[in-house]
């Protein structure tokens, strides 16, 4: 299994077969959008990141550590009768389209869609927002925002739209019959229930509180196929997560990075680290493809987002309540991504 | 292997060999004997999955585009999992499908795809890029299930000796098959027909082991005594 120190190493390593080369976390739309003006504004790469690790990525790290939580605090037996699998589950039985009782298809559908995507679909207006809850625009969550007010102004355009964004919390999202991809085809509709023992109340909800905070469904459905990547392959690596995780199973992947830092010791801040980490790579990595960027000049970037990346890990590593997970929001990536999936010309897949 | 499990054919090459359109050429002639479904991996994403839409030859929910932001050979061997995946989800919506045919990004000539991937491999070359380019080898040219030598209608106008080239190519691939190719020439495209139908069949039984060209071309180099070695590493 190796020691956790090295296994965060391998988590954070792009070389590791898990689809990262085909994800830009967003830069490739927000390019195309302007940002980085053509390469006449390249700080606005470092700035885009950091505006994610203050939004989207502090929520995915809180998420992961809330994760990594249930995983070390469920006693084992019952985990793994609620959340057991058959060997090889047809994906098909995890869609909320086969659950007749399913108010909710947006997610299951978008997420077996091909990468080109079905642009009639997008606009159907109940696979938009946060189904269930309603959308309080507000003070951050008791957390606190980091630094004050989330910051998205900038020359490239966040401002405006950036506002500390409250979504409706989890339990808001736990209506009997949503969308459920934890927990084995039983656990479909009424184990759903949020605070049943065991089974979904577990990292069902936490997925359910992660998803009611991706707004956009293109995100959930392209965090889904990462995780879906991830759990793949730390089957393969580290068996161990496969008593929490159905195989091949379409799990947001900062929910089956929170699984393999409990099954393989990394400590709660290990794993923020990696999280904030592999995101704020993942953007200088691809503005390297995407604008006129000096390598250099990109790894200049990484380093200077390290007290970032250390501020995001000191407010998201002691949570572990799932209600406690912020629900930052950056209302513009949502947009761009839901514009990314039509657009014709992609390096990136998102 | 699970009754799902297609035949997965890659088809490698440089830009603009005619990947795409040997794939098109497959559909159209056997898209009435086989069930077939088509991922392409394009740098720009879904052009090679439009052309082949447009095309007509296949219904365009079987063919899917794979991003590989950039990274054409990552994307067939570092890394298959996005691909392997849209492979698995093809064959599950489209169950049961008999081949599957994978079209790399157009890369270089070391850009061969993982075993993992697929099950065997066509690498394709065109006369149009010169004649020479069989006998610089490389894995694919030695060691793909199948080399196809394409677009040979145009060789008098690149001045390429046809005859020439396949048999540099079959030089460097001790024998393996070289398919010289012309969508305006039938007898070549009965001739792939057959290939991809005995492949298929082949793989089917189960018979087939995937061969790895590997990254590796046969290479040489100075011995401590300064005489040349020349070798191919095994995979």
């Amino acid at each position: 299994m190796g020691t956790p120190e090295l296994v965060a190493l391998m988590l954070a390593d792009g070389r590791l077969p898990t689809g990262g080369h085909t994800q830009s976390a967003g830069l490739e739309p927000a390019v195309r959008a302007g940002l980085g003006a053509d390469g006449k504004q390249l700080h606005e790469v470092p700035a885009y990141a950091r505006d994610r690790l203050r939004t989207v990525t502090r929520v995915d790290a809180a998420v992961a550590v809330v994760a990594r939580h249930v995983v070390l605090t469920t006693p084992k037996p019952a985990s793994r009768a609620d959340w057991s699998t058959p060997p090889s589950p047809n994906r098909e039985t995890w869609s909320p389209n086969h659950n007749p009782n399913s108010r909710l298809d947006a997610d299951g559908l978008e997420a077996a869609e091909p990468p080109g995507g079905r642009p009639g679909r997008l606009g159907r207006s109940d696979e938009l927002g946060a189904p269930g809850g309603p959308v309080r625009l507000g003070g951050p969550h008791g957390l606190g925002a980091p630094g004050g007010p989330v910051r998205l102004g900038g020359p490239h355009g966040l401002g405006g739209l950036g506002g500390p964004v409250r979504l409706g919390g989890p339990h808001e999202l736990g209506a009997p019959g949503g969308p459920v991809r934890l927990g084995g085809p039983d656990g479909l509709g009424a184990t759903g229930a949020p605070g049943s023992p065991g089974g979904l109340g577990g990292l069902g909800v936490v997925e359910r509180a992660w998803a009611g905070r991706t707004s956009s469904h293109v995100v959930r459905g392209v965090v889904r196929r990462q995780g879906r990547l991830l759990v793949r392959l730390a089957g393969r690596v580290w068996p161990g997560v496969m008593e929490y995780l159905p195989a091949d199973g379409e799990i947001a992947r900062p929910v089956a990075l929170g699984v393999v830092a409990a099954v393989t010791g990394l400590s709660a801040e290990q794993l923020a680290r990696v999280v904030a980490y592999d995101d704020a790579q993942t953007v200088v990595s691809a503005s390297m493809k995407l604008l006129p960027v000096d390598p250099a000049e990109a790894a200049t970037w990484l380093a200077a987002l390290h007290d970032d990346i250390e501020e995001l890990v000191a407010e998201v590593a002691p949570l572990t309540d799932v209600d406690k997970i912020p629900a930052y929001a950056a209302p513009l990536i949502d947009i761009h991504a839901q514009k990314h999936v039509t657009e014709r010309m992609r390096l990136f897949h998102a | 292997m699970p009754k799902t499990r297609s035949f997965r054919l890659g088809v490698a090459g440089p830009v603009g060999t005619g990947k795409s359109s040997l794939i098109a050429t497959i559909c159209r002639e056997l898209a009435d004997e086989l069930r077939l479904g088509v991922i392409t991996n394009d740098i720009y994403t879904d052009e090679d999955a439009r052309l082949l839409r447009s095309a007509g030859v296949l219904d365009p929910d079987r063919i899917r585009a794979v991003e590989t932001g950039a990274c054409p050979h990552t994307a067939i061997r570092d890394d298959v999992t996005p691909n392997l995946i849209a492979v698995e989800d093809l064959e599950r919506d489209f169950a049961p499908l008999d081949v599957v045919l994978v079209e790399s990004g157009g890369d270089n000539l070391t850009a061969t795809f993982s075993p993992a991937l697929v099950d065997a491999q066509i690498f394709v070359l065109d006369v149009a890029g010169g004649g020479d380019v069989a006998r610089k080898g490389g894995p694919g040219i030695a060691r793909a299930d199948l080399l196809v030598v394409n677009k040979t209608d145009l060789a008098p106008y690149v001045e390429v000796d046809v005859e020439q080239m396949v048999k540099d190519a079959e030089a460097a691939r001790d024998g393996k098959t070289v398919l010289a190719l012309s969508r305006k020439d039938p007898a070549s495209v009965a001739r792939l027909k057959e290939w991809v139908r005995n492949m298929t069949a082949h793989v089917s039984t189960g018979d087939h082991t995937p061969v790895d060209p590997g990254p590796m071309a046969p290479h040489s180099h100075i011995g401590e005594d300064g005489s040349v070695i020349t070798h191919v590493h095994t995979h």
